[in-house]
């Protein structure tokens, strides 16, 4: 299958700090999902993707144009892309259905009538259909956030990426922003720290550590890597990696050796994530 | 995607939407209506001295340029954060630097019907004959007035633009604009004496009320006048028509140079354009200062009303 999206060796550097490592990722339909602590280079990942960043080194390209060529081809994979950044500093004074009017204009939406409708369109994608007149300003922190989504699905966009998304989004926004994304797009990138969203949305999951991919695969292959892995018992395993008191008193233990009379439990994306993570210390400290 | 490949340019559709940015902006509104007011009173003969409408387009001047540099400032700090929000998108900065530049004509349009009920006042209600040098044609004046208002009604938009496109702080265009005054109000003919060079200063007079001392010239306004010396009306060194042109070529120059600013426009070709705009504003400035009128011109009769 052609991939929607894909990066050959694409690296970044900033001065003498590398954000990316040479890497190379294939994305195809479906939800994907990015892991990775601060600093791992997601972020710098998503805005290469979205051509808002030239990357130093490798080739990108989105449904087909390569956006590391010429103007013409960026121009052109940009109007197949919608991006929600991390952080949105929104224009002062303007309000919701005028800043993705104006959005929209930028997407080159140049007809009013059909504008205006595709911004009505996407304000009620994110329950804010009846939000449309009220200042940015005076929107909460979640509507805020379901704004700035909303400006990434101006034109239905057929590569979706989107930066902590779920940011500051109450529970029932949370499930209600998954429904919405899970169908918003031919292709979903997902940069979170929510791995219940990965578990509960993503078909694929990608983590990135220190600007390299550490594992690339299915959210049941993750989770496969931490089977056996996870315990709960009176008391800690020895050596675990992360350990915590339930609410039923039992401790909940990751990696390490089980204690006696500790019984393992099914990993979640969380439980991997972590172990992969220390595995991935641990590896570094080894080689340093 | 396709549903947004409708009629009409992008740069058009964007245009509008700046035109209404700035029509909806207060500090506009504020700066139109006072010289919309003041154009009406000027008209019915309300306030009005003996030079009739000669100084006043310095009105519009500072209620829709030196206001405007601070308005279309904030819309572009706007558009880039609108643009931001978005991350990448397929219309590029140097669009909306365009559309935005297009905006002036709302300040502008203003300027211009005070411009011409300026120069209509100036035939209803002409002034005294110890206003006019001799020599010194209605057009002269005009020239002066449409450069002073309507002129700095776009220039100082533009350069609220172009410096949101280079020096993109917070407080930049207040301080600009203050500095803008101070700086005006120090090349004014009456502080420099003659020199010729202040007709590269985008806003300066032409005709005002001049001391004279033993028939020298020793200032204007109050500066250097003392009880023994004559108050009249005279021009002061400097072609006010070529000065126009000299004005244009700056603000195609400034939305030239905002373009420049987008790193994916094509910058060779704008360097040679800007080049060739720097040549002939300078060009046109010498001109301005070496052509028709080299000299000051000063009206024989006492000035009544200075």
């Amino acid at each position: 299958m052609t991939p929607v999206a894909s990066l050959t060796d694409v690296s970044k550097r900033y001065g003498a700090t590398t954000a990316l490592h040479p890497t190379s990722i294939d994305l195809q339909t479906g939800v994907i999902g990015l892991l990775g602590p601060n600093g791992a280079g997601k972020t710098t990942l998503l805005r290469l993707l979205s051509t808002a960043l030239p990357p130093s080194t490798g080739r990108i390209e989105v449904s087909g144009q390569e956006v590391t060529g010429g103007h013409a081809e960026r121009v052109e994979a940009r109007r197949r892309i919608g991006y929600t950044p991390q952080e949105v500093v929104f224009p002062r004074g303007m309000t919701a259905f005028g800043f993705l009017d104006y959005i929209a204009v930028l997407k080159e939406w140049k007809g009013s009538g059909a504008r205006h409708a595709e911004v009505r369109r996407v304000l009620a994608l994110v329950d804010l259909g009846d939000r449309g007149s009220m200042k940015v300003a005076r929107l909460s922190g979640g509507q805020r956030r379901r704004l700035a989504v909303a400006q990434a699905l101006i034109g239905a966009p057929e590569l979706l990426i989107l930066d902590e998304p779920t940011t500051g989004l109450d529970p029932e926004q949370r499930a209600s922003l998954r429904g919405l994304l899970s169908g918003a797009a031919d292709t979903v990138l997902i940069s979170t720290h929510q791995t219940e969203d990965v578990a509960a949305l993503c078909d694929r999951v990608i983590v990135l550590d220190g600007g390299r991919v550490r594992f690339d695969g299915s959210v049941p292959e993750l989770l496969a890597t931490a089977t056996g892995r996870v315990h709960i018992g009176p008391t800690a395993s020895d050596g675990a990696v992360q350990t915590w008191k339930t609410g039923t008193g039992l401790v909940r233990s990751v990696g390490g050796q089980p204690a006696p009379d500790s019984s393992v439990v099914d990993p979640s994306v969380e439980d991997a994530y972590l172990l992969l993570r220390a595995e991935q210390r641990f590896t570094e400290g080894v080689t340093s | 995607m396709s549903t947004s490949l409708a009629s009409g340019s992008t740069l058009g559709a964007l245009a509008k939407q700046e035109i209404r940015n700035y029509l909806e902006h207060k500090l506009f509104w504020f700066g139109a209506v006072l010289t919309l007011v003041l154009a009406v009173l000027m008209l019915a003969g309300i306030g009005l001295d003996d030079s009739s409408s000669g100084s006043y387009m310095i009105v519009p001047g500072a209620l829709l340029g030196v206001l405007g540099l601070v308005v279309l400032n904030g819309l572009t700090h706007r558009s880039d954060r609108a643009a931001a929000a978005a991350g990448a998108v397929a219309v590029p900065e140097r669009t909306r630097t365009l559309a935005l530049a297009a905006a002036v004509v709302v300040p502008a349009s203003v300027a211009l019907v005070a411009w011409v009920a300026a120069v209509i006042t100036w035939y209803v209600h002409p002034p005294t004959d110890d206003v006019m040098p001799p020599g010194i044609s209605n057009a002269f004046v005009h020239a002066m007035q449409f450069g002073d208002g309507v002129m700095s009604a776009v220039g100082g938009p533009l350069l609220g633009l172009l410096l949101a496109r280079y020096l993109p702080k917070r407080g930049v265009a207040v301080i600009a604009s203050v500095l803008l005054v101070i700086v005006t109000i120090l090349l004014q003919g009456g502080l420099i004496g003659l020199q010729p060079y202040r007709v590269f200063w985008v806003w300066t007079y032409f005709l005002s009320q001049v001391a004279l001392h033993d028939g020298e010239f020793t200032g204007a306004m109050t500066a250097g006048a003392g009880p023994d010396y004559e108050w009249h009306m005279g021009t002061y060194p400097g072609n006010p028509f070529i000065w126009l042109v000299y004005l244009v070529v700056l603000c195609a120059l400034g939305v030239v140079i905002a373009v420049y600013h987008d790193p994916e426009s094509d910058r060779v070709h704008l360097r040679r354009v800007a080049l060739g705009l720097v040549a002939a504003a300078v060009a046109l400035g010498v001109l301005a200062m070496t052509v028709g009128y080299t000299e000051q011109v000063v009206n024989p009769a006492i000035c009544g009303f200075c």
